[in-house]
C-alpha cells in the first residue's frame, strides 16, 4: 500500500491538522478577531458551487467540488472543546503603525471579553504564545515613525516584537504573476488583485517573518509543551500504580459524575492534558505517541461517560491507526465507533458525526472498499436534503468505481440525491443527477423507472426555461401505455405545456404519438391498371389478372404494347420503379394507432414527398442518381417542404382526425403528381394537438419489411415500391353501374346502365369488358338502352322480340363496337342486365380494357377495374318432381314446391314456363283450387301439380316452328284467374341468356334427353300485403334446369 | 395491517419480463415506480448473493433432462413485512411453477 500521507486522506489530515499558524488579522478601525473563526451557519447551508450543468463527467470523473464540499464541512465541526486542533497554539496581533496609540491597541486586542468562548469558559489554556507585528503603509510616510514604536513595544512585551514594512513599490501596481495568496486561501478571488502595492522585498519580508515565527517561536513551543505534558502525565498515569490508582478513582467517582458532563475537564484537567498531548504529538506526526495517549484517554473517557470526548478520541485513534498503516480492523472499528458514539449524543454529535464519516469513508476508498464507502456515505445522511443529496450523489459514484461495478444502486442512489437536490431548490443538480442516471436506465426496460426520470428531466428543465431540452426528454415518456389514466395525461398535458411555452410548432422527427404501424403501409397507384372504386383497388391482384387474361395483349403478340415502348424510351432503372401518371392519385393507406388510454387530436396528417421533374428523360435520370448519392435525410425532408409549399409539383390531402384511447384508425393519405418526373414519397407528417409536428420516415427502419403490393416483382423493397416515375398525363376511364343494388333477393332481374366517361379531351377506343359472373352480370344490346322494363319482356303478339345475343353466350369477353369512341362530354351509356342467380355474398369484377387514341403516349391501353359487392337474399326455393303418368307414356305429373324463405317479403307467382318447344305444360286443377290468395307470404310453402306433354313423343308437334327459337316452350299462367298481366316471354334476351348461364351451371353430368327446364316468374308484392298489388318494377326469375323424371314410389301426392 | 408487496420475475439480462403487483395496501400514485427503483437497485445485491450464500430464498437447480432449455432468470419479491415461512414457501411454488412452464 501507498503511504498512507500520500493518499487523499493523508493530505487532507495534513492540511488540516498540523500547525496552523493563526493570523489574527486586524485592521485598525476593527477589534481584532483572535482566529479566523469561519462562520458555522453559513457552512451548513453551504450554496455548493454550481458547476456547469451541461458540462459531462466521464462516468469516473467525479465533480471536483466535492472535495470542497468535503472540507467545508469537516471545518464546520472545528473549535470544539472536545478536541484541541483547533486551539490556537500561537496569537499573532497586529497593529497598523497609523495608529494614535499603537500600544494601548495592543493590550486591547488581548483583552478578556473579546476573546473566543473556548479561551474564556477554561476549556483552553489562555496562556499561549503572543507575537506582536507592527505593520508599516510605506506610502503613508518614512518608517521613523514606525522603528520608533517598534523600540517602544520592545519595551513593554518583550522581545516577541517585528516590525513589517507594506506597500513600499515606487510605482504603483505591480502586477504578480501568481497570487501569493492562492495557496493558502482558496477562495481568495483573483479579480481582487490583492497585494498590488507589494513589491517584491515586501512579499520576502513577509514569508520571512511568517517562516521565522513557525520555525523559531511555533514548534518550538510546541515541542517544549509536548515534554512537559508527557512528563506530566507519565508521572500520574504511567506505570503499574498509577493505573491501578486511577481506576480506583475513576470507580469512586463513578457515582458523583455525570451531571457537570461538559466542562467537567478544564484545561489543567489531566484528561484534557492528555488530549492536548495526543493532538499535539499528532500535529508534529509523531503518531505512535499519539496513539498510545489517546488510548489512554480513551478508556477514561468511556468510564466517565462523555461521550462526546469519547468519540473524538475514537475519531482520533482511527485516523492514527491509519496514518501508522498498522491494524486496517482497527482503524475501522474505531472510525465505526466514533460515528456511532456521535450520532448516539443527539443533534450536537451530527456535524462531528459528518466529519468522522468522511474521514471513515476516504479510508475506505483509500484501500478500494468503495461499496463499503458508499454505505457511509449512506449513513452521513442527515435530514438536512442539500447535505444529503451531496453525500448520496457521493455514495453513488462509489458505487460505479466499486468492482465490479454496481449500476443499478449507482442509479438508484442518482436518483435519490436527484430528488433531494430537487427538495433544496438545486435544480441544476438534479438534473445532472439524473441525467447520469439516464446512461444505466437507457437500455432497460423497467419502464416506470424510466418515465420517472425522463420526465422529472423534462420538468426541470421547463423549470429553467430551457425548452428545447425539455421537450426532448418529456417525448420519451409520451408513449407510455403501461401507465395509469392519469399519468399518461399528466404528461401528454405537461407535454402539450412546455411545446406551448417554447412559442413555435416544434418538429419532432420520431414522434410516438400516435403510433405509426409500418406494417399495414399500403400504396395504391394506377398505372395501366385503373380502379373505379378504392375497393377495387384493395383486391387481389391475381383475381384482375385471372380476369384479364384475354383482354389484355400479350407480349408475345407483335402488336407494339407499352411497355416495349417504355423500355424504348426510358432506361431499366425505371423499369425497377412503379409507373404511375401525372394528375392520378397515388393513395397511401396507414394505421395509425393511439397507445393511450386518453384521446388525443391529430390534424394535418399528409404524406412527405420529393418530386424531381424534368422535361428532359435523360435529364431526369441523372437528376435521380444524383439525389440518390445524396441520400441525406434532413436534406431530404428540408427539399420537400420547400415542394410542397410552393405547391408546383404535386399537391397533397390533408386529414385531421381525433383517437380515442386505444384506437387504430386506417388512414388514406393522397399524393397527386402534376408534372412528369420522379416521384419519391418518403414518409409521414401530423400534427398533434396544433402544437408539434411529428415526422415518420418510412424508408429509414423498415427495409426487411415484406412488400405488401409487389405485383410484378415480390421481392422489391418497401423504399422502391414508395419511387415512382411520373408520365405524361393520359386518358382514364371512369366507369358506373347506375343503379346496382347493394342488397337484393336471389331472382330479382334488373335492367342496369353502364355509364362509362373519360374526362380528358384524348379520346380511348377498341373497348372490351369481361365479368367475373355471367350469371349475374350480362350485356345487354345497344338498342335495349333505352327499354321499358319489365314490359320489354313481356310477350308480344307477333314476333318481334329481341333475339338472344349470340355474342354473350358465346364469348366471355364483349366487344364494343369497333368505332366507337369515348372522349369528354360523352359518356358512353351501355345496358346491363343483371340476375341475383343464388343466395349469399357475391363479389362482382368487371374489367373494361381500352385503348389510347393518342399513339404517341407511353402507355397504349389501360383497364378498368370495378368491383362489386353484393348480398343476395334468399327469396324462393323451388323444387320440381317429375314423375311419370301412370296412364299415358307421353305425360309426366310435375309436382312443384315452392317455399318463400324470406322473413317479411311476399311474393306472387306469376307464371311457369316449361323451356324447349318438346314440351308443353298445363294446370292439373285451376289456379284458385290450389291457391286461393294468390300470394306466398314469408315462410309460406306451396305445393302444386302440372301435366307436362312431351309434344313429340305424341306426335302432336309438328315441325313448323323455327330451329332458332329453341328455348320456346310452353307458359303456365299462376296468376288470379282472370288476371289481364300479360305473360313474359322467356324465349328472349335477357331472361334467355340467363337461362343458358344457369343450364350451364347446373349442368349435370348424365345428360338425356329426357330432362325439362322450367322458369318460374314471380313478382314481389309491396311492403303492404293487403293491397294485393305487386311492385310493376320488379320480377323475379327462378330457373330450375335438367328436372328428371324420378321413379314412381317415390312420388308424394 | 395492510402490506404491500411486488413480485418481479427479471430475465438474464434484467429486463423484467413479469410484474404483479400484490397486497392489501391502497395503491399509492407512484408505487409502481418506487418497487421498479427499489428492486431495480437490489439486482446488484441479489447479483453478490447469489454466487456467495445458499441462503434459502436463492434456489437455483437444473432442470431434470438436458433437453430442455433452461432460462436463468431471478425471483424477486418485494415485501413489507416480515414473514419468513411464508416467502419462501411462495418461492418454492413460483420455482415449480416455472420449472414446470419452461419445460413445456
Amino acid at each position: 500500500m501507498a503511504d498512507p500521507a500520500n493518499t487523499p486522506l493523508g493530505k487532507m489530515l495534513l492540511d488540516e491538522i498540523t500547525p496552523v499558524v493563526m493570523v489574527a488579522r486586524e485592521r485598525l478601525e476593527k477589534v481584532i478577531t483572535q482566529a479566523e473563526e469561519k462562520d458555522d451557519s453559513e457552512l451548513g447551508s453551504d450554496p455548493s458551487p454550481i458547476d456547469n450543468v451541461h458540462a459531462r463527467y466521464e462516468s469516473a470523473n467525479l465533480p471536483t467540488w466535492f472535495d470542497f464540499f468535503n472540507k467545508e464541512l469537516v471545518r464546520s465541526a472545528s473549535f470544539s472543546d472536545h478536541e484541541a486542533f483547533d486551539h490556537p497554539v500561537a496569537c499573532l496581533l497586529v497593529v497598523s503603525s497609523k495608529d494614535e496609540q499603537p500600544i494601548n491597541q495592543f493590550v486591547d486586542l488581548f483583552n478578556t471579553n473579546k476573546l473566543p468562548s473556548l479561551l474564556n469558559d477554561g476549556a483552553m489554556d489562555p496562556k499561549i504564545l503572543k507575537h506582536y507585528l507592527l505593520v508599516h503603509d510605506s506610502q503613508d510616510g518614512t518608517s521613523e515613525n514606525a522603528t520608533k514604536i517598534l523600540t517602544e513595544m520592545r519595551s513593554t512585551f518583550g522581545s516577541d516584537c517585528q516590525l513589517l514594512c507594506i506597500n513600499s513599490s515606487q510605482d504603483g501596481l505591480v502586477e504578480h504573476q501568481d497570487n501569493p495568496w492562492v495557496l493558502y486561501k482558496s477562495d481568495a478571488s483573483s479579480g481582487q488583485n490583492l497585494g498590488c502595492f507589494l513589491n517584491v522585498d515586501d512579499i520576502n519580508e513577509m514569508r520571512d517573518i511568517m517562516q521565522d515565527l513557525s520555525t523559531k517561536h511555533i514548534i518550538p513551543y510546541m515541542e517544549q509543551k509536548i515534554r512537559v505534558l508527557n512528563q506530566q502525565v507519565s508521572a500520574t498515569r504511567k506505570g503499574f500504580k498509577n493505573q491501578i490508582k486511577n481506576l480506583w478513582w475513576r470507580k469512586g467517582k463513578d457515582e458523583i459524575a455525570d451531571s457537570s458532563n461538559g466542562s467537567m475537564y478544564t484545561f489543567s484537567s489531566i484528561e484534557s492534558q492528555i488530549r492536548v498531548l495526543g493532538d499535539y504529538a499528532f500535529m508534529l506526526r509523531d503518531y505512535e505517541l499519539a496513539l498510545s495517549n489517546y488510548r489512554l484517554i480513551s478508556a477514561d473517557y468511556k468510564l466517565d461517560k462523555v461521550w462526546k470526548r469519547y468519540a473524538g478520541v475514537q475519531e482520533m485513534m482511527g485516523l492514527a491507526y491509519f496514518l501508522l498503516d498498522q491494524s486496517r480492523k482497527e482503524a475501522e472499528s474505531c472510525m465505526e465507533n466514533a460515528f456511532t458514539t456521535y450520532l448516539k449524543i443527539g443533534p450536537s454529535g451530527q456535524q462531528n458525526a459528518t466529519r468522522c464519516g468522511l474521514w471513515w469513508v476516504e479510508i475506505l476508498k483509500t484501500r478500494d472498499q468503495f461499496s463499503e464507502a458508499a454505505t457511509v456515505y449512506f449513513r452521513i445522511c442527515s435530514q438536512e436534503p442539500l447535505h444529503s443529496a451531496v453525500m448520496l450523489e457521493q455514495a453513488s459514484y462509489c458505487y460505479l468505481l466499486s468492482k465490479p461495478p454496481m449500476l443499478h444502486k449507482y442509479g438508484f442512489h442518482l436518483v435519490l440525491s436527484g430528488e433531494r437536490y430537487k427538495k433544496s431548490n438545486q435544480i441544476k443538480h438534479a438534473i445532472r443527477t439524473y441525467k447520469n442516471a439516464i446512461s444505466v436506465y437507457k437500455e432497460t426496460t423497467w419502464s416506470h423507472i424510466k418515465d420517472h426520470v425522463y420526465f422529472n428531466i423534462g420538468q426541470w428543465y421547463a423549470y429553467l426555461g430551457r425548452y428545447d431540452l425539455a421537450v426532448s426528454h418529456v417525448l420519451e415518456v409520451l408513449a407510455c401505455s403501461h401507465q395509469s389514466k392519469t399519468s399518461q395525461d399528466i404528461f401528454l398535458r405537461h407535454f402539450l405545456h412546455i411545446v406551448q411555452k417554447t412559442g413555435k410548432t416544434f418538429e419532432v422527427p420520431k414522434l410516438q404519438l400516435p403510433e405509426i404501424k409500418i406494417s399495414s403501409l399500403k400504396v395504391i397507384f394506377e398505372d395501366y391498371r385503373t380502379y373505379a372504386s378504392p375497393t377495387a383497388a384493395s383486391v387481389k391482384e391475381s383475381i384482375w389478372r385471372s380476369l384479364e387474361e384475354e383482354l389484355i395483349p400479350s407480349l408475345s403478340t407483335a402488336r407494339p404494347n407499352w411497355l416495349e415502348l417504355h423500355s424504348k424510351l426510358v432506361t431499366k432503372k425505371y423499369k425497377e420503379s412503379n409507373v404511375c401518371v401525372a394528375g392520378e392519385v397515388v393513395r397511401v393507406d396507414i394505421e395509425f394507432k393511439n397507445p393511450l388510454q386518453i384521446s388525443i387530436s391529430v390534424s394535418s396528417v399528409s404524406l412527405i414527398c420529393e418530386l424531381s421533374a424534368s422535361s428532359d428523360e435523360t435529364q431526369s435520370d441523372a437528376n435521380s442518381q444524383a439525389g440518390e448519392l445524396q441520400n441525406d435525410n434532413k436534406a431530404n425532408k428540408i427539399a420537400s417542404r420547400e415542394l410542397s409549399d410552393d405547391n408546383s409539383f404535386f399537391t397533397l390531402s390533408k386529414v385531421d382526425f381525433s383517437l380515442e384511447g386505444g384506437e387504430t384508425i386506417m388512414v388514406q393519405l393522397k399524393v397527386t403528381p402534376r408534372v412528369e418526373g420522379i416521384l419519391q414519397i418518403v414518409g409521414v407528417k401530423w400534427n398533434l394537438s396544433g402544437v408539434v409536428v411529428g415526422f415518420h420516415n418510412f424508408g429509414s427502419n423498415l427495409m426487411k419489411k415484406k412488400n405488401e403490393k409487389g405485383r410484378r416483382r415480390g421481392n422489391r423493397s418497401l423504399n422502391d415500391n414508395l419511387k415512382f416515375v411520373v408520365i405524361k398525363s393520359l386518358p382514364k376511364l371512369e366507369g358506373f353501374i347506375q343503379p346496382l343494388p347493394t342488397t337484393t333477393y336471389a331472382g330479382d332481374v334488373r335492367h342496369l346502365v353502364l355509364e362509362l366517361r373519360n374526362p380528358s379531351e384524348c379520346a380511348v377506343k377498341n373497348l372490351k369488358l369481361k365479368v367475373s359472373h355471367p350469371r349475374f352480370l350480362n350485356m345487354g344490346s345497344q338498342e335495349s338502352l333505352d327499354v321499358e322494363f319489365p314490359s320489354c319482356l313481356e310477350k308480344k303478339t307477333e314476333h318481334q322480340s329481341v333475339q338472344p345475343n349470340p355474342n354473350s353466350i358465346s364469348q366471355p369477353v364483349f366487344t364494343f363496337p369497333e368505332d366507337m369512341l369515348v372522349k369528354a362530354e360523352t359518356p358512353l351509356l351501355w345496358p346491363l342486365w343483371f340476375r341475383a342467380a343464388v343466395p349469399g355474398n357475391i363479389s362482382l369484377y368487371l374489367t373494361i380494357y381500352y385503348e389510347i387514341e393518342d399513339t404517341s403516349s407511353t402507355m397504349r391501353y389501360r383497364t378498368l377495374r370495378m368491383h362489386h359487392n353484393l348480398q343476395v337474399l334468399p327469396s324462393l326455393d323451388i323444387s320440381f318432381h317429375v314423375s311419370p303418368c301412370p296412364s299415358k307414356l307421353e305425360e309426366f305429373l310435375v309436382q312443384m314446391d315452392v317455399i318463400n324463405r324470406t322473413s317479411t317479403d311476399s311474393f306472387q307467382v306469376h307464371q311457369l314456363s316449361s323451356v324447349g318447344e318438346q314440351w308443353n305444360i298445363s294446370l292439373l286443377q285451376p289456379v284458385d283450387t290450389i291457391f286461393p290468395s294468390q300470394c306466398l307470404v314469408a315462410g309460406q310453402a306451396l305445393s302444386c301439380f302440372f301435366l307436362l306433354k312431351n309434344q313429340r313423343k305424341s306426335g302432336i308437334l309438328e315441325d313448323k316452328t323455327s330451329s332458332t327459337s329453341a328455348h320456346l316452350g310452353s307458359v303456365v299462367r299462376l296468376g288470379p284467374q282472370g288476371s289481364t298481366e300479360p305473360l313474359f316471354d322467356t324465349s328472349i334476351s335477357p331472361l334467355a341468356d340467363f337461362h343458358h348461364f344457369e343450364r350451364l351451371h347446373q349442368e349435370i353430368s348424365h345428360q338425356g334427353d329426357s330432362t325439362v327446364d322450367f322458369i318460374l316468374i314471380s313478382r314481389p308484392l309491396k311492403s303492404d300485403p293487403d293491397s294485393g298489388t305487386f311492385d310493376s318494377l320488379q320480377l323475379f326469375s327462378h330457373h330450375s334446369c335438367h328436372c328428371r323424371q324420378v321413379p314412381i314410389p317415390k312420388l308424394r301426392i | 395491517m395492510a402490506t404491500t408487496a411486488c413480485f418481479i420475475i427479471v430475465s438474464r439480462n434484467d429486463i423484467p419480463i413479469y410484474e404483479a403487483e400484490v397486497g392489501s395496501a391502497p395503491k399509492r400514485e407512484d408505487a409502481a415506480q418506487l418497487h421498479q427503483f427499489v428492486l431495480h437497485a437490489a439486482l446488484d445485491i441479489v447479483q453478490d448473493l447469489a454466487w456467495t450464500t445458499s441462503a434459502i430464498h436463492l434456489i437455483y437447480s437444473i432442470p431434470p433432462n438436458d433437453s430442455v432449455l433452461f432460462i436463468p432468470c431471478r425471483f424477486m419479491l418485494l415485501h413489507d413485512s416480515r414473514n419468513d415461512d411464508g416467502i419462501k414457501s411462495f418461492f418454492q411454488e413460483v420455482h415449480e411453477l416455472y420449472i414446470k412452464v419452461d419445460s413445456i
